[in-house]
């Protein structure tokens, strides 16, 4: 892949003839960046200056940096599938300038030495890294961990990344959580109803031969995390749901003005249960893919708000891990680099709900509208996306920068690219590929990793 | 046309027929002096058995042995895979060998599947039996016992006559107890009903898939799907049945909690005595073995009954015959398994099934 030289740093930047796309409404303007920060916002064609770098966004929406609330960065433990520094390559690549690391790493970030370990490493980073640390010490689903210690030091997200199976011991999370500001997110899954199945229970795992998860399963834990919310008051965050009926509780439970918020994986909205069927252990997705109605609602739920935000839900694993039978494969798919370009390109998603899902709700759950998805105002930091929505690609032709490469999508025609990527002021993606040198991403990530 | 056997769905009434007329040849040869032809001399069969398996793997031996081919033995038990290799290396490194055939069984469903993405051309996977996905062979050697059983052939000669086509039209077959669980289940089901056979699984609730009706009507073909019935209690249906198919019942499954006790699974699924009484007069009775005596059926009615009705020593001897057909297609001069899809395949030719292949 070629590689381009990143902007001087400090120097201007201009992101010239695009078309703005925000919650408050869309204009065409160019958008000039000094100093880690939008200097101007101006009618096109009127910023140009000699001096500037200027990228031509003709043709493109302008949107403010995009946040994944659901990325695993491979470190610590896991360096084999993925680094830090390739995960957070990949993310800006994909349009995003902030990713929350997920903290199921081994050893598990439950305390402060491993997030101090983990901001040293997003230190040298391509976009932001926002720590998330586990609700229980050690993952173990017994006791909290110090969650108060390490909001003190930042942290706002608490997830031991799949589900909680002990509902007392949620029910002390969200309370101990919500004066820290904290959000308690849980993947719901009940392991009695065969929670942690290959597949999704239904005719097709029958046909399949293999054991199932009925969407009960995923139902009724939401069902329980929702009403220990409504107990506590807490801040509940139901990560990844893939079923019709969680989507209709998600939307209840909001009526009902209780806090909870609830994201899909972007290929949840493309790929269902009958995509498995060849034992592609690529298609093994964790939830697992359901029906096509499920499918219709996760896409429903996006389009009326329902549904908060589309993560990744990037998940490396190394090559001969996905050599494994279907049902002992670790699931999962690496997805930072295609995610936004196929719900952006999803047909049945408008280009607002999508940026809605992406960037500027997510980056709110996060409390990271410094760091992505934020307005796009003179003053206000520094995170864009230019992203052309007719400009096709593959990935297997543009090259990976993801050391993982246990995706479904390397044929996919993409009919989205995102063509530019600003990371505090930097220019981290031009013209579809990254801007590298060591030192400069180095310093574009330093002022930028909480 | 298919370099590979990994269901019999896949083959379709045209194809599991061919192989069901081919297996009429096979046991003709099986019953000379020297049950040995050349059809497959030269060709290297691999065995590559994930999981244990007896007579499966004695079958499949036995059939490539009699065709002439070589055999290698690859088990578990001897491999790497302890050591993190994963089951693509495995199966690549004994592919290096120099093999025509790989016979895989696996504990997990769909690793035939998997290893046949990563064969090399010309060389054929067959399903060994994966999980509780599927047992094509099995299903084979069910479905000629049962052809065989009800369509003698006329003589004791192959099937010369052209009106002597691969039928079970007419018969209706009780599939009995774990359901679910049994990849023999649904290789049957498949064959059974592409020949034309009508089906009534019974089972408990808990040892069927959880929406029954939607399994069938979702995987077999309409016409097929519309043959097979779903019941709850043996006594509403045994005395339709011309053939009682057993499956085995394994005690694990009560630990699960699927069952509330092998007691009460035996009066109500069980073949006793009482329930052999009421049997129609020509029925006769099918188990992909191992037989729980005293369980599936009671060792009473299997000691008076076997001699006529329970053809479990004809579907074992009926498997390797069934092994021949299959192997002979795939890597014999016939070359593939003729598909739902497409033209029939070549029939041997009297010199590969003539003459010895050396003792």
């Amino acid at each position: 892949m070629a590689e381009q030289q990143l902007s001087p740093a400090g120097g201007m930047l201009v992101l010239a003839g695009g078309e703005i796309v925000e919650r408050t409404g869309r204009r065409h303007a160019d958008i000039t960046v000094l100093d880690g920060r939008i200097a101007s916002v101006d009618p096109p064609g009127t910023s140009r200056n000699g001096s500037a770098h200027v990228i031509d966004a003709t043709g493109c929406v302008i949107a403010s940096g995009l946040v994944d609330l659901f990325s695993r960065l491979g470190e610590p433990g896991n360096e084999e599938a993925e680094t830090v520094a390739t995960a957070t390559a990949a993310a800006a690549l994909g349009g995003f300038t902030a990713l929350l690391a997920q903290p199921d790493t081994d050893p598990p970030l439950d305390r402060l030495g491993q997030l101090a370990e983990l901001r040293r490493n997003a230190s040298g980073g391509y976009c932001a890294v926002i720590a998330a640390a586990t609700i229980t010490a050690d993952r173990a689903g017994e006791r909290l961990s110090p969650m108060a210690e390490l909001a003190d030091a930042g942290v706002r997200w608490f997830t031991d990344v799949g589900p909680l199976a002990d509902t007392g011991l949620l029910r002390r999370a969200l309370q101990y959580a919500e004066p820290l500001g904290g959000t308690v997110s849980v993947r719901p899954a009940t392991a009695h109803l065969g929670g942690t199945a290959a597949m999704a229970e239904g005719a097709v795992s029958a046909r399949m031969g293999l054991a199932g998860e009925p969407a009960t399963s995923e139902e009724l834990a939401a069902g329980a995390a929702v009403g220990v919310a409504r107990l506590t008051g807490g801040r509940l965050h139901l990560d990844r749901i893939s079923a019709a009926r969680t989507v209709e509780l998600v939307r209840a439970a909001k009526a009902e003005g209780i806090d909870v918020t609830a994201s899909v994986a972007a290929e949840h909205l493309l790929f269902i249960d009958a995509d498995a069927d060849g034992y592609d252990t690529l298609m093994r997705a964790e939830p697992p893919y359901r029906t096509a109605l499920d499918r219709e609602a996760l896409i429903a739920g996006i389009n009326d708000r329902t549904i908060d935000a589309v993560v990744s839900g990037h998940s490396p694993v190394p090559p001969q891990a996905k050599d494994l039978p279907f049902d002992e494969a670790p699931p999962g798919v690496a997805a930072l680099e295609t995610c936004a370009a196929l719900v952006l390109g999803h047909p049945g998603i408008g280009v607002e709900a999508a940026l809605e899902a992406l960037a500027w709700r997510p980056a709110e759950l996060a409390s990271a509208t410094h760091l992505g998805g934020g307005a796009i105002e003179p003053g206000q930091p520094a995170n864009l996306v230019a992203i052309d929505l007719a400009r096709p690609w593959t990935l297997a032709e543009r090259g990976s920068v993801s050391m993982a490469r246990n995706t479904p999508h390397r044929r996919r025609e993409m009919s989205v690219m995102v063509t530019a990527t600003v990371v505090a002021g930097h220019l981290a993606v031009a013209d579809g590929a990254p801007c590298s040198t060591a030192g400069t991403v180095a310093a574009l990530a330093a002022g930028n990793t909480r | 046309m298919s370099v590979h056997l990994l269901t019999l769905g896949e083959l379709g009434t045209e194809g599991i027929s061919e192989l069901l007329s081919l297996t009429d040849r096979f046991v003709e040869v099986g019953r000379r002096p020297i049950p040995r032809v050349p059809a497959l001399r030269g060709r290297t069969v691999a065995t590559l058995f994930f999981e244990e398996s007896t007579r499966t793997r004695l079958a499949f031996e036995t059939a490539a042995k009699r065709l002439s081919a070589d055999v290698l033995n690859f088990s578990a038990a001897s491999s790497s895979l302890a050591k993190g290799e994963s089951l693509r290396d495995t199966f690549e490194t004994v592919q290096a060998m120099g093999i025509h055939a790989a016979v895989v069984r696996h504990r997990s469903a769909g690793v035939p599947a998997q290893i046949a993405r990563w064969a090399d051309d010309g060389v054929s996977i067959l399903n060994g039996g994966d999980g509780w996905h599927a047992h094509p062979t099995q299903g084979l050697q069910d479905a000629y016992t049962l052809w065989r059983h009800f369509t003698p052939m006329a003589d004791g000669q192959p099937g010369a006559e052209a009106a002597d086509e691969p039928t079970l039209a007419g018969l209706r077959v009780g599939i009995v107890g774990d359901i679910v669980h049994s990849r023999v289940a649904r290789s049957d089901i498949e064959a059974y009903t592409a020949l034309g056979a009508s089906i009534v699984l019974v089972a408990p609730p808990t040892l069927l898939p959880a929406q029954p009706r939607d399994w069938i009507d979702c995987w077999l073909p309409a016409d097929a799907a519309k043959r097979v019935e779903i019941s709850h209690r043996l006594d509403d249906v045994l005395d339709e049945l011309d053939v009682v198919g057993l499956l085995r019942c394994q005690r694990e499954r009560m630990a699960d909690g699927l069952i509330g006790s092998v007691p009460e699974y035996v009066a109500r699924y069980g073949l006793t005595a009482e329930r052999a009484q009421r049997l129609r007069p020509d029925a006769v009775i099918t188990h992909p073995g191992p037989m729980n005596r005293g369980i599936e059926i009671a060792g009473a009615v299997f000691e008076d009954l076997a001699a006529s009705r329970v053809l479990v020593t004809q579907q074992v001897s009926h498997g390797v015959a069934a092994r021949m057909a299959v192997l002979f297609r795939l890597i014999g001069s016939g070359t593939s398994l003729p598909h739902a899809d497409g033209p029939p395949g070549t029939a041997p030719s009297e010199a590969e099934l003539t003459g010895g292949g050396g003792v």
